[in-house]
């Protein structure tokens, strides 16, 4: 009997096994790749007979208002409340530039029909990303009948999620991720760009950025940075990071204009240890970011030689397949509800602004000491003209990137109708 | 003598019963004959056959497993795009193995395998140490036990933060990870194999005036190895893990199999990715395989199955 059995559960298991074979060798061609045939997302931010957004209790204290600095040429906004102001040139990347703004509480609200959840990621909850945060909190996504699930979750492991249409907005930077995701065409592009720091290009202001050892250079009182490029320097990721796009730049910028770092030897080593590494002398330099720089401040023995370009945000929101290809009118409702945060509650020097700040911190899990000791951040939701391709040149010099050669064109990197439709430049 | 109600002794082994009447007593007893099994009547066709079930569905589970992956991803089920069909990673690890100098693996698994075996080195010889003290020292294991109990739920990766400060931002962070991780594990096999060996091999040594190393060398040593194995082979594949999570975290010259992988993840590179995840799996199966090689060596005393 118990042979019988034997033999019965074998011979099922190679039948099984037989025709799962089969099956497995049957029709490989389906293509998996998710078809993009959704229109083009109508217009839906440009109408301007919207009642008075609530602009929350909070924003009235912020100072250093930016609404009348838009630049004159590129796209012209029309929507109520972002006249003239809520789109700037592209193309300009002068220093001290002025982001796009709108009036508080503009872009008004459309909210969808129904409530709708989007799934929202980020590897952190820090300031720089804290628009979403307060987008949330302060009841602007609810405004859009929008309701965010939030997902801790690197950038990088997000884009495959967001091509599957699992994750809607994930929070990032100009990393490989996006831009290998643009080059081979997958549904996730970015949509709205995040922060540039107040004082980049500053070198009188201490920041975020790269820092040295002056006993690394020959001559310590003047450091000459063209040496950097021979340097063992370190990022948190290691080469792949925006942080050498900026050094590069800001390095040029300073007057070493043949500047290159293919012979820099660069290591990865974690954020919070590199300041260690410095002081150790395991690097010479090191991308150092806030609030860890300031450290450095009165030790004479360091220096910046590198903060971020000025006037050129780095991160990122990208929208997923569902935002982008599926329901777009989902992801207006959410540029609506993030670009009215930033007017409402980020325009100028928002750290001066206690409401606002007891906010961040509680978003952020920070305290607002913590918070005030570096300067606000000058939120901005425009990406700049040259940057993907500038990015990518680099990347493709540094070896970062070697399955394309020549950089992908930017539309399929960056969609910025979503913002342009939102302040009605769409 | 089986009672009235007891249940029914194991059908495969008691074949017949029968009632009997003891004609001395003349009470009636319960006889068992118990009727030989195939493995009784020819034992070695047994063993044979059994060996080629056991083996043929060792290899069978795992080709079903990923027949079922590739059927998934083939048939659009899983984004191929992403989780790349068993066939598609074949391919590319050919290609990376054969033609991309770029893509130098063997660098990278050098590199890995060297942090590796200085990790498992220290570790088991930290742990051996530890565990045949505080295995063999009542007093030790209550001084020194409370403190390795609550250091060993410590997450190791946590470590590397504080390793990094501590030794330099080198090899040694990396190698320090592994070793500590391998520690725990070697530390409380062989030390519960040392405790657990059997009073009476104890006794029967004490019998024969044997002192302490030869307590050592005749007894505990023999008696502990086969397990202290078991504790060293669970040792080589978690070494395998730790190190590829470290190289995740902090990985020097920006080498290592686990600096790869995640770099692959970086630039959504899903089959570079993979590469290094079977790289990593295959390194983990020689790995333990070798470690189980030498036990069954050195311990030939042991039941095959206690040392793997």
């Amino acid at each position: 009997m118990l042979r019988t059995r034997k033999r019965l559960a074998t011979t099922v298991s190679v039948l099984a096994a037989a025709s799962l074979l089969i099956t497995a060798c049957g029709d490989d061609k389906k293509d998996a790749t998710p078809t993009t045939t959704a229109a083009a997302p109508s217009s839906t931010a440009a109408s301007t007979d919207s009642t008075t957004a609530g602009s929350g209790s909070t924003a009235e204290s912020t100072a250093g208002s930016t609404v009348d600095s838009a630049a004159s040429a590129g796209p012209k906004a029309t929507a109520k409340g972002c006249e003239g102001t809520g789109a700037t040139d592209p193309n300009d990347t002068s220093v001290g530039r002025k982001p796009a703004r709108c009036e508080k509480g503009f872009p008004a609200p459309q909210p969808l029909k129904e409530m709708t959840t989007i799934n929202v990621s980020s590897a952190f909850k820090l300031e720089f990303n804290s628009p979403l945060l307060l987008a949330d909190s302060m009841g602007e996504l609810a405004k859009e009948n929008l309701k965010m699930n939030f997902i801790n979750l690197k950038f990088a492991d997000a884009v495959p999620q967001m091509a599957a249409g699992q994750i809607d907005v994930a929070v990032g930077g100009l990393e490989v991720a996006l831009l290998a995701a643009g080059n081979q065409g997958l549904p996730v592009k970015a949509t709205l760009a995040n922060y540039f720091p107040p004082h980049a290009g500053d070198y009188t202001v201490p920041q975020t950025g790269l820092w040295c050892r002056r006993d690394a250079f020959t001559t310590p009182d003047k450091p000459n940075l063209k040496e950097i490029e021979k340097m063992k320097l370190a990022s948190s990721v290691g080469r792949g990071t925006v942080s050498w796009y900026y050094t590069v730049e800001e390095i040029r910028r300073q007057g070493v204009a043949d500047f290159n770092m293919v012979n820099a030897t660069i290591e990865a080593i974690p954020s919070a240890d590199i300041p260690a590494a410095l002081q150790n002398n395991a690097i010479n330099c090191g991308i150092i970011l806030d609030p860890m720089w300031l450290q450095f401040v009165d030790k004479p023995e360091y220096f910046l030689a590198a903060s971020q370009t000025p006037g050129e945000p780095l991160g990122i929101y990208a929208f997923g397949k569902r935002l982008l290809v599926d329901n777009p009118e989902i992801g207006d409702a959410f540029a609506r509800a993030f670009l009215r945060t930033v007017n409402t509650y980020f325009n100028g020097d928002y750290h001066k602004d206690p409401a606002v700040m007891a906010k961040i911190a509680e978003a952020t899990g920070q305290n607002p000491e913590q918070l005030s000791r570096v300067d606000s951040l000058v939120m901005d939701w425009e990406f700049r003209a040259k940057t993907t391709t500038e990015v990518q040149k680099l990347f493709i010099e540094l070896g970062v990137i070697t399955d394309w050669k020549t950089p992908v064109p930017e539309d399929k990197i960056i969609d910025r109708s979503f913002a342009l439709r939102a302040v009605g430049a769409g | 003598m089986t009672e009235p109600n007891s249940p029914r002794p194991d059908t495969t082994v008691l074949r017949d019963f029968a009632v009997a009447r003891n004609t001395v007593t003349g009470s009636s007893v319960r006889m068992i004959s118990r009727q030989p099994t195939a493995a009784d009547r020819n034992p070695g066709r047994h063993t044979r056959k059994r060996k080629i079930i056991e083996r043929t569905l060792g290899i069978a589970f795992p080709v079903v497993l990923i027949t079922l992956w590739q059927i998934a991803s083939v048939r659009g089920w899983i984004d191929r795009r992403f989780y790349p069909a068993p066939s598609d990673i074949v391919a590319e690890m050919r290609a990376t193995f054969r033609n991309n100098p770029k893509k130098n693996w063997w660098i990278d698994i050098g590199v890995s395998v060297r942090r590796m075996l200085w990790g498992y080195f220290w570790g088991v010889l930290l742990g051996l140490l530890f565990g045949f003290l505080l295995g063999m020292s009542r007093l030790l294991r209550a001084t020194i036990g409370p403190t390795l109990n609550a250091l060993y739920t410590v997450p190791k990766l946590a470590l590397i933060g504080i390793f990094l400060i501590i030794l330099g931002f080198d090899e040694k962070p990396i190698i320090a990870v592994v070793a500590v991780t391998v520690f725990f594990f070697v530390w409380i096999q062989t030390e519960s194999a040392v405790v657990y060996v059997p009073e009476g091999f104890r006794e029967a040594a004490r019998s024969f005036n044997a002192n302490r190393w030869q307590m050592f060398r005749h007894v505990i040593l023999p008696s502990a190895l086969p397990s202290i194995f078991v504790g060293l082979r669970v040792a080589a594949g978690v070494a395998v893990l730790t190190l590829i999570g470290s190289e995740f975290v902090f990985a020097p010259g920006n080498q290592g199999i686990g600096y790869r992988i995640n770099n692959a993840r970086q630039i959504l590179d899903p089959k570079q990715a993979y590469v290094g995840l079977v790289v990593a799996a295959l390194l983990g199966v020689l790995f333990i395989a070798i470690i189980r090689m030498l036990g069954r060596l050195l311990t030939p005393w042991a039941p095959k199955d206690s040392v793997g």
